[in-house]
Order: C-alpha cells, then sequence, then structure tokens
C-alpha cells in the first residue's frame, strides 16, 4: 500500500445509505470524544476503518491489550461514529479534514455532526449546560430547528471543529454542530451527557445516558491524559474561554 | 516535516525548556506530571484566570467531598491537599502497570501578589475554584 498524507483505511465494507456521522474528537473539555465514545460503547458499534497520517505523532492505543489505531471509524446500520485519542496538530488540520470530508462525501451522508464544548468562564455556576448549535446548509439548519437547538449567530471559533465545519461548507456537505456549555480545560462529562440528548433527537436513536452520569467522576480521571496533551494544542491553537455572552450569541 | 513546521516545534521546545528553567512548579503543568505514584497522588487538571482585579484558580477534583479538601495560600504559593472518597485506580499513559491513588496535590506559584485574607473558595461537581483578589493594582500615572 502506498501511504499517503492521510491514508484512510477502510477494515470492513460500510453499507450505511445515507448516513448520520458523528464526529468525537479531543477539544473542548474532551466534551466530543466523552460523548462519540460513549455512543460507540452503548449502541455496540463496530469498529470498521481508520485513520492514519505519516504526520500524525507515532502513538498506538492499546484497549484491553488490543492495539488500537488514534483515530478510528465505526459503525453501525446507518450511522458512523469517528473519534480520535489523539489531538491534531494544527498544521495537519487542512490536509486531514480535507481528505475526511472528500471521503464522507463517497458516502452520501444524511448529515455530519460534530460535537464538541463551547469554553465558559463561569462554567461551575451552571448546573445544566445549555446546547447551542450551527449548520453548514438550510437542510442541516432544518434538523437543528427541529430538535429545538438554539443557533449560534456571532462568534469565533478556533481548533479542529473550524477545520471540520470549514471543510463541510466548502464541499457543501450537510453538517451540523453540537456546542454544549463547558470547561475549557477539564473533562467535562455533563457537557456531553446534554450534547448526547441533543444527538439522540437528532439521530431519533434511544442513548440510555444513565451510565454516563453515574460514571462522570471516574471518566473525569481516566480522560485527564488526553486532557493534558489536548490543552498542548490549545496553546497553538490561542484557544480561548468565553468570557462574555456578547462573544457567542 | 517542512521547513516552518521544524522551526515551529523547535521554538516550542526552546519555550518549555525556558518555563522548565525558570519555574519547575509551574513547568509541571506542562509535562505529564500528572501523578506521585510513590506518594499515592494525582496531582489536578489546574486552570488560572487573571482579571483585572482578581486571579481566578480551578482545580479538577473528581472523587472528592468538599470537607477532605485542605487549602493554603501564602504570598507566593496557592496548596491544594484532598482525599479521595474511594482509592481509585487507573493507568497512566506512561505506565504499564495498574497504580492506585487515594489523593490530589498540587502547588501553584501565583504570578501577582494577592489578598489572602479575602480569598473565597467554591466547590461544585467535582471542581474547586479559588478566587484571589490582586493586593494591589499599583499606582497612577499622571499625563503631563
Amino acid at each position: 500500500m502506498t501511504r499517503t498524507e492521510i491514508d484512510i483505511v477502510q477494515l470492513k465494507k460500510i453499507d450505511a445509505k445515507a448516513p448520520s456521522i458523528l464526529v468525537g474528537l479531543p477539544d473542548v473539555g474532551l466534551v466530543g470524544a466523552i460523548a462519540v465514545s460513549y455512543c460507540i460503547d452503548k449502541l455496540g458499534m463496530e469498529e470498521v476503518g481508520y485513520i492514519d497520517s505519516v504526520k500524525f505523532p507515532p502513538l498506538l492505543i492499546i484497549k484491553e491489550s488490543v492495539v488500537k489505531n488514534a483515530v478510528r471509524i465505526y459503525g453501525k446500520d446507518n450511522l458512523i461514529a469517528i473519534i480520535s485519542d489523539l489531538p491534531f496538530p494544527p498544521f495537519i488540520m487542512n490536509y486531514f479534514f480535507k481528505n475526511l470530508v472528500s471521503w464522507i462525501k463517497t458516502l452520501n451522508p444524511r448529515v455530519v455532526i460534530g460535537i464538541t464544548g463551547l469554553a465558559t468562564h463561569d462554567r461551575i455556576q451552571i448546573s445544566k449546560p445549555e446546547v447551542a448549535g450551527i449548520a453548514t446548509t438550510m437542510d442541516a439548519r432544518e434538523i437543528l430547528d427541529q430538535a429545538g437547538v438554539r443557533l449560534l449567530s456571532n462568534g469565533i471559533f478556533t481548533g479542529v471543529y473550524a477545520g471540520l465545519i470549514k471543510e463541510c461548507s466548502i464541499q457543501n456537505i450537510p453538517s451540523i454542530t453540537l456546542f454544549a456549555e463547558s470547561y475549557l480545560n477539564f473533562p467535562d462529562p455533563a457537557a456531553s451527557l446534554e450534547a448526547l440528548a441533543i444527538t439522540s433527537k437528532i439521530l431519533k436513536v434511544s442513548i440510555d445516558l444513565k451510565q454516563l452520569e453515574e460514571e462522570a467522576e471516574r471518566i473525569k480521571i481516566n480522560m485527564r491524559e488526553l486532557m493534558l496533551l489536548t490543552q498542548q494544542a490549545f496553546e497553538r491553537t490561542q484557544k480561548l474561554e468565553r468570557t462574555s455572552q456578547a462573544m457567542y450569541r | 516535516m517542512g521547513e516552518d513546521e521544524t522551526i515551529e516545534t523547535i521554538k516550542e521546545i526552546g519555550k518549555r525548556i525556558e518555563r522548565l528553567a525558570k519555574d519547575p512548579l509551574e513547568s509541571s503543568t506542562f509535562f505529564e506530571f500528572l501523578y506521585d505514584a510513590e506518594k499515592k497522588e494525582l496531582v489536578p487538571l489546574t486552570h488560572i484566570h487573571e482579571t483585572y482585579d482578581e486571579l481566578i484558580v480551578k482545580f479538577d477534583l473528581p472523587c472528592v467531598r468538599r470537607e477532605d479538601i485542605d487549602i493554603k495560600c501564602t504570598d507566593e504559593i496557592l496548596t491544594i491537599k484532598a482525599r479521595m472518597t474511594k482509592g481509585c485506580r487507573l493507568t497512566p499513559f506512561h505506565s504499564s502497570k495498574e497504580l492506585e491513588f487515594e489523593r490530589y496535590r498540587k502547588s501553584i506559584r501565583l504570578p501577582v501578589l494577592v489578598d489572602t485574607d479575602n480569598a473565597v473558595a467554591t466547590f461544585k461537581n467535582g471542581v474547586l475554584e479559588i478566587r484571589l483578589p490582586k493586593r494591589s493594582h499599583g499606582s497612577e500615572v499622571k499625563m503631563e
């Protein structure tokens, strides 16, 4: 096999018709990484591929004595999930999302759903984080409207999800991104839970969230190292907390 | 790796060495010193935010009760210790075996002088927030 800058390797054939594609990457509060990882587990999704790159740091994950790639693709019925245990260095983002979204386009997706956190300075005072969203097409916007998700109308975003949204927009792929109010650099399973409740509505798939609520503290401890690595990536992308409601309306 | 990326990486390494030389307490947050296996201690994730009149320090302390947190603050160093409700076992990235932890501990060097008498701590849902008023805003500079 010839290695290119980004290799998307399918281990199993993906038969999904107009699939919904969940994306959970290490970012603010690890909201997406926690949410999508939980969803994969709860829905019993199967690993169908992985993404590798000569530009990724040499990193492999060991799960229950099995060596895994850091960026993996899972599938079940008409749902595909992409997760990463690796924060992306800024210089790779454009290549990565250009290739990833081109591959997604070949699947003729219904919608791409990115899940992340909206870093909120007074998060400690918020007991139920609000989830807002943005959409790249009118069809995707209607999905958000139907799920009762408030649209963000103004704001500046940096980092991995900005790369995903931008590329979906360029390639005219219906895409929504859910932003749950969250800590910037503490894992935030409570924010993931709220985002997953919305995702469940959008996908019209029931996801039992009880375990996520019960095991939130254990998840926070287990995700500390990935959070620290992600913090280091924030330093390079100038990721900031929202300090004023005026910044994101 | 292109030339620009190589230069960026070298600059990043340089910055980290500078931080380490300047202040080992601060630099620990930039390395993977997230635990002390011998003392069975986890080093909590920490976030420091500075406003015009306050220094706000947050610590992530899952599995801790309010009454088990001990906070000490001098002019220069803020130290927190917290006992976990039950021992926690995990396998850190850089360890080949499962380790057991019983408490958190962390000291940070404060970047400004603070009024420790008026510091306020809040603990909610596993996050400790300490608000430290700054001691002085300096002298006024007159415009000629």
